[in-house]
């Protein structure tokens, strides 16, 4: 005997029609079951396995992602004060050596002895 | 010149490199000179060698600016001169066309032309700290050479303002300017400017002593320095006689050990061709253009087959 429970107060939204949007959507008989909350105790008890088992993988790729971020984060304060350091240098550099930063010229040379 | 020879032109200037020769003969006398030079330079001041000619006043001006170790611009100064001469100008133009195709659908294009600055040596030597040797600056106008005053005193450079953005060029701190030139009375030459020559050192320059002319004879030659100094006997005394129209100077010792030396002649008055070579260069120092110019010729021969005959003995 299967159990008849109210669903709407689990999942109202599921509960409403889906917005077509693309193929995916449309409604077929094998969609209406798996996107379903199933009816049966033993299928809710697996259905919320596999969610749970969803959540733990999305919170260690969520931890990850805070790693990450605190590294790049770090990196850049780094590089930010590398940048500060080479302003400041260049700032206090005298303005003739200014100058020659931009001319590393070269040229040719013709020999004399006198 | 080709467009792209222009530019290579403008992008690779060619400065000299000087370097003693292993024979050169620097006294006492010379390096005290040179010593002095040095320190004015040092201090920032220009300075000026000036003297009759064959008194070596351009090689002691390379003499000096090998010392300061920088690359040399040399000049010579010209009755043509103009400040553009000296400074640069506008030469052809730079064409710049960009055609953007990196998105296939969309085609970017973009033609320019622009006059291009062309740098002449002294701009160059303002820019990059060279050492310029003006040699015979006063042979150019007076008016030419004025872009000199800003540069000595105020350190820089004005260039003509057509459009350009660098009109004001800060003369770098190692540029150094090293003038040489005849005494006024020479032909040929303009009187400098008093506000120039105020701004420079001026070392007046004589003929070397017998000992130092001896010296260079002998190392430009390879006479002995017996043979050198009886020729520099020659020369000096007839400088001292006064009797010519051009003086004789260093050089025409310079010219008669060297024919000595390629023709293998010793310095004796009974080597007819040694004496031959003497009064081949030195006779044409006489003017042979007034009437009585057959009687001076057979005079200055007479005393100068004197000299020969009393000095190479």
């Amino acid at each position: 005997m299967s159990e008849e429970i109210d669903m709407s107060a689990i999942d109202g939204q599921e509960s409403e029609k889906m917005k077509v949007k693309g193929m995916h959507d449309i409604a077929t008989g094998q969609n209406m079951i798996n996107r379903s909350i199933r009816a049966t105790r033993a299928q809710r008890l697996g259905q919320l396995a596999r969610v749970e088992h969803e959540k733990s993988r999305l919170e260690r790729e969520l931890d990850k992602w805070k790693a990450n971020k605190k590294q790049s984060e770090e990196r850049l304060r780094v590089v930010q004060r590398r940048i500060g350091l080479l302003k400041q240098s260049l700032h206090d550099d005298p303005p003739e050596k200014r100058e020659q930063g931009h001319r590393q010229r070269t040229w040719r040379e013709v020999r004399l002895e006198y | 010149m080709s467009a792209v020879a222009r530019i290579a032109m403008e992008e690779e200037p060619t400065v000299l490199h000087v370097r003693r020769r292993a024979d050169f003969v620097e006294t006492q006398a010379v390096k005290d000179m040179t010593e002095g030079a040095l320190s004015y330079l040092a201090a920032g001041f220009p300075v000026h060698f000036r003297g009759p000619a064959g008194t070596g006043k351009t090689t002691l001006a390379l003499h000096v600016a090998n010392q300061l170790g920088q690359p040399v611009m040399f000049i010579v100064g010209d009755e043509e001169f103009a400040t553009s001469d000296l400074i640069g100008g506008q030469h052809g133009y730079r064409y710049r066309k960009v055609i953007d195709r990196f998105i296939h659908s969309v085609l970017k294009y973009e033609e320019d032309a622009v006059q291009r600055w062309v740098d002449q040596r002294l701009t160059t030597a303002c820019r990059e700290g060279f050492t310029l040797i003006y040699d015979e600056f006063t042979r150019s106008r007076a008016e030419a050479n004025n872009i000199f005053l800003a540069i000595l005193e105020e350190q820089l450079l004005v260039l003509p303002s057509m459009g350009r953005n660098d009109g004001y060029i800060k003369v770098h701190p190692d540029f150094r300017a090293i003038f040489t030139s005849n005494p006024r009375e020479y032909a040929g030459v303009h009187e400098a400017q008093d506000a120039l020559s105020d701004r420079l050192v001026t070392f007046d320059l004589d003929y070397y002593d017998r000992e130092t002319e001896t010296a260079i004879i002998a190392a430009r030659s390879g006479l002995s320095l017996e043979d050198a100094g009886r020729i520099v006997n020659v020369v000096r005394d007839f400088r001292a006689s006064g009797e010519y129209e051009q003086t004789p100077t260093l050089r025409a010792g310079i010219m008669i050990a060297k024919v000595a030396a390629f023709r293998g002649l010793r310095a004796r008055a009974d080597d007819a061709r040694f004496v031959q070579t003497c009064i081949d260069l030195l006779e044409s120092k006489g003017v042979f253009a007034s009437s009585r110019a057959e009687e001076r010729r057979a005079q200055q021969r007479k005393m100068l087959l004197d000299l020969v005959q009393h000095h190479c003995q």
